[in-house]
Parts: C-alpha cells; sequence; structure tokens
C-alpha cells in the first residue's frame, strides 16, 4: 500500500517536475533554433513580448487554480462538520478560479503603428482549437450531471436525514452506507459544473475577443499565442472536470459495494456475499473512478506543461522571417 | 485582410468601405460570408466602433452585405462583378503597372473612358 507523502510526492512529480522537465529541454531546443536562425528583429521582439504575456497569464492563472485547490481542501481538512463536501467542490472551484482570473487580466498593449491590419473571419471562442477539445469537457461533464442526478435518485437519507447514503433492503435485511453523492453532494457538484463552465466560456471568449496584433506579418503569430492559451483553457477545465467526476464516481461505488456485499460470520471467519447487480456496477464505478481521476492528472499535467511551454510554441514563424535575415 | 491607415487623408469609415467594397466585388469575400462583428473588427484596426458601424451601415445601403440580430452581419448574395470584367480589370491593372501607373492616374484612365474625367 502506497503511504499519503509518496503518493502526494506522485502526484507533485506528475503535475510539476515533469513539466517542468519538457521545458527545460525545450527551451535549449528554442535557444539553438534561434541562434541559427536569424528573424526579423522587430517582429521576434513582438513575438517574445506577446509570448512572454501570454505565458505569464496561462501559468499565473494555472499556478492561481493549483493554490485554491489547496485553500479550499484545507477548509474541507479543517471543517469536519461539511462532511467531506470541499473536497468534492475543490477542483471545479480552483478551475475556476484560475480561469475568471484569467478571463481578468488586461490583454498586452502594445506599441500601435499608424497602419492596422484586420482579418475578416469572425472570431468565436471555440476558433482556436480542435473540435475535440471543446467537445470532451461537454461530453464528460453531460456524464457526470447524469451520474449524480441518478445517484440522487437512488440516495437515501443518512442518521442526519441528509440525502448522503444508499440503502439495498430485501425481504429480511437491509443495509445502508455513505458517504454516496446523493442530492446533499450532487446539487452543489451540479452548480460548480455550471460555474465550471461559465468560467470556461468566459475564459475563452477573452481569448477570441482579444484584438488581433496590428501587424499583416504577425498574423501567424496571432494564430499561435490563441490557439495554445486555448489548449490551455480547455485542458485545465477538462482535468477538473475528470478530477470530479472521478472521485465521486469512485465514493459511489464505494458505497454501493459496501451495501452488495454481506458478511456472514462462520466460527472465527467471515464469508461474504454480493448481491447482483449491485456489486457488478459497484466494481465498475470504482475502476471507472479510478481511470477519470488519472485521467484528470494527466490533463492537469498537461494543462501545465502546455502552460511552461508557451514560449516555445508562440514564435515568430522562421519561413516568414525576411530572406536577409537568414543568411 | 484590410488596413486602416491613421496617416491617409482619406478617412478610416472609408478606407475600411471601399477595401470592403473592393472584395466584395471581386469575389474574395464569396455570397453568405460572415463578416467579423463591429466590435471585433474595430478593435483589430484600433478605430471607434463607430467608425466599422458607418462602414458597415454604408456597405448595407449599397445592398453589398446584410446585418441580421441571429446571424450577424453577411455579404449578400450575386454581388460579385462578372468574371470577364474582373479579368479585364486585371489585364488593365498589369498594364498600368508595367507603365509605371500611380493608382489616381489608372482610375482617371477609367473615368476618362467611363466619360466622366
Amino acid at each position: 500500500m502506497i503511504s499519503l507523502s509518496a503518493a502526494l510526492a506522485l502526484i507533485i512529480a506528475t503535475v510539476f517536475v515533469i513539466p517542468l522537465i519538457i521545458r527545460l529541454s525545450a527551451e535549449t531546443r528554442h535557444r539553438r533554433r534561434f541562434a541559427d536562425e536569424g528573424v526579423n528583429a522587430q517582429h521576434e521582439q513582438v513575438a517574445a513580448d506577446v509570448a512572454r504575456h501570454a505565458q505569464r497569464r496561462a501559468v499565473v492563472s494555472v499556478a492561481f487554480a493549483i493554490a485554491l485547490f489547496v485553500a479550499i481542501a484545507s477548509v474541507g481538512i479543517g471543517a469536519p462538520q461539511l462532511l467531506g463536501l470541499p473536497f468534492g467542490i475543490a477542483p471545479g472551484l480552483a478551475v475556476s478560479g484560475g480561469l475568471l482570473l484569467f478571463a481578468a487580466s488586461a490583454p498586452l498593449r502594445i506599441a500601435q503603428p499608424a497602419r492596422n491590419s484586420a482579418e475578416l473571419n469572425r472570431r468565436h471562442p471555440w476558433s482556436f482549437g480542435p473540435r475535440w477539445v471543446f467537445v470532451l469537457p461537454l461530453a464528460i461533464a453531460a456524464a457526470f450531471v447524469a451520474l449524480l442526478v441518478a445517484t440522487g435518485l437512488t440516495a437515501s437519507a443518512d442518521e442526519m436525514g441528509l440525502s448522503r447514503a444508499i440503502t439495498a433492503a430485501d425481504a429480511t435485511t437491509s443495509s445502508t452506507a455513505g458517504p454516496y453523492p446523493g442530492w446533499f453532494y450532487g446539487v452543489p457538484l451540479i452548480a460548480v459544473t455550471v460555474v465550471l463552465a461559465v468560467s470556461t466560456l468566459l475564459a475563452l471568449s477573452r481569448v477570441s475577443a482579444t484584438p488581433s496584433l496590428p501587424n499583416e506579418g504577425l498574423a501567424e503569430l496571432d494564430r499561435q499565442w490563441r490557439s495554445v492559451s486555448t489548449l490551455v483553457i480547455t485542458k485545465l477545465s477538462t482535468s477538473a472536470l475528470l478530477l470530479y467526476f472521478g472521485g465521486t464516481a469512485f465514493i459511489a461505488g464505494q458505497a454501493t459495494r459496501n451495501v452488495a456485499t454481506t458478511y456472514t460470520a462462520l466460527g472465527d471467519a467471515f464469508s461474504s456475499t454480493f448481491r447482483q447487480p449491485e456489486f457488478a456496477i459497484a466494481v465498475s464505478l470504482q475502476l471507472l473512478g479510478g481511470l477519470l481521476a488519472i485521467s484528470g492528472l494527466v490533463f492537469l499535467a498537461a494543462a501545465v506543461s502546455s502552460a511552461l511551454t508557451l514560449r516555445m510554441k508562440v514564435q515568430f514563424p522562421a519561413d516568414t522571417a525576411p530572406a536577409a535575415g537568414r543568411a | 485582410m484590410i488596413t486602416v491607415d491613421a496617416d491617409s487623408p482619406v478617412p478610416p469609415f472609408e478606407q475600411i468601405r471601399s477595401q470592403l467594397t473592393d472584395q466584395i466585388r471581386a469575389g474574395e469575400l464569396g455570397s453568405g460570408q460572415r463578416l467579423p462583428s463591429i466590435r471585433q473588427l474595430a478593435g483589430d484596426l484600433r478605430v471607434a466602433t463607430g467608425t466599422v458601424a458607418r462602414a458597415y451601415t454604408e456597405l448595407e445601403a449599397a445592398g453589398l452585405i446584410e446585418t441580421n440580430r441571429a446571424t450577424g452581419t453577411r455579404v449578400c448574395d450575386d454581388q460579385e462583378v462578372n468574371s470577364a470584367v474582373q479579368r479585364a480589370a486585371s489585364r488593365f491593372v498589369k498594364s498600368a503597372r508595367s507603365n509605371s501607373l500611380a493608382l489616381d492616374d489608372a482610375l482617371s484612365a477609367i473615368r476618362s473612358e467611363w466619360g466622366i474625367g
């Protein structure tokens, strides 16, 4: 059994150390490339400013979300009377806070030239990423709400009268187990999912609504920072959804497994019988929960990595630099 | 892509209107193509929203674009100049450039042929 500190160390390694190594190696490659190739100095300066600003904005938002998560989870530890609710809502609220900070941060101010160019394509919040980065979180959110409604409908009241237990009864016996994500956890989690969806939309709208870079030659750079920022936002949002969907599914599975298992004393030993199909559903929920939570960590690491390597992905394209500069 | 030159004596709304007209007439902006919102275009070109709104209003009055609350601003159908005329214009521009003619001089030649010079 892995200890709690070992598990925490593993999470920190996944979320911070691996993206940092990726960033350092990418930065080395980036420097070598610019040492080899000359580029238009003025455009490269704008590119550097844009990349630095976009990266700072993304990193600060991700860091703020992680700090907020720790703060909300601490409330959960310090206030047991909240029955673990802060742990459930922490990923969604923390990422919402990070995304709202992203949406509220001021765009980069660039010296205005006399000539300003604009493309005639209408920009939308979903214009700067592949379709799957928008469809995936929507599908996860829909499945999560469906799970919460299902657990709400199958929940029973605990000893305090709160909808956070599950009861299985037959003609002779009845067993109750909790915590179970009934309406007590379900309603706040649905509300947090709505808040997360709105925050994600606001952050994506901020990316699309920011005025484009003024020069015609910077169009590709303009598209790059929007694309990478969109990826950071959607990965962060998806990670939060997966983390609390995974946790909820796992806990629902655990409670269902407890009510579906009957222990019978046989002298000094116990024999267990499993009520079907509840037991099969419980095991499936636990497996699904674990898988979703691990996927959530992977997406979180990917979001951190995208934020930290943003400057390497947003750069003045070498093939648009003047030929003289590439000698 | 359109450009607004703040140093030009031509007012910004006219620069926007004329470039959009040219692109619609040349077929670069096809029938039904959605144009950016007034706010987006004004932000990108660093001009007031009223400037873009005025250009859009004039284009709408000329029947080149239509604005709908639900679908935004779109290019109207069949606004492209006849392709034969477009090819002739292309040949004319090549000829004018090869003779080092400035745009105003080339337009003077057209106005003269049109009978309004």
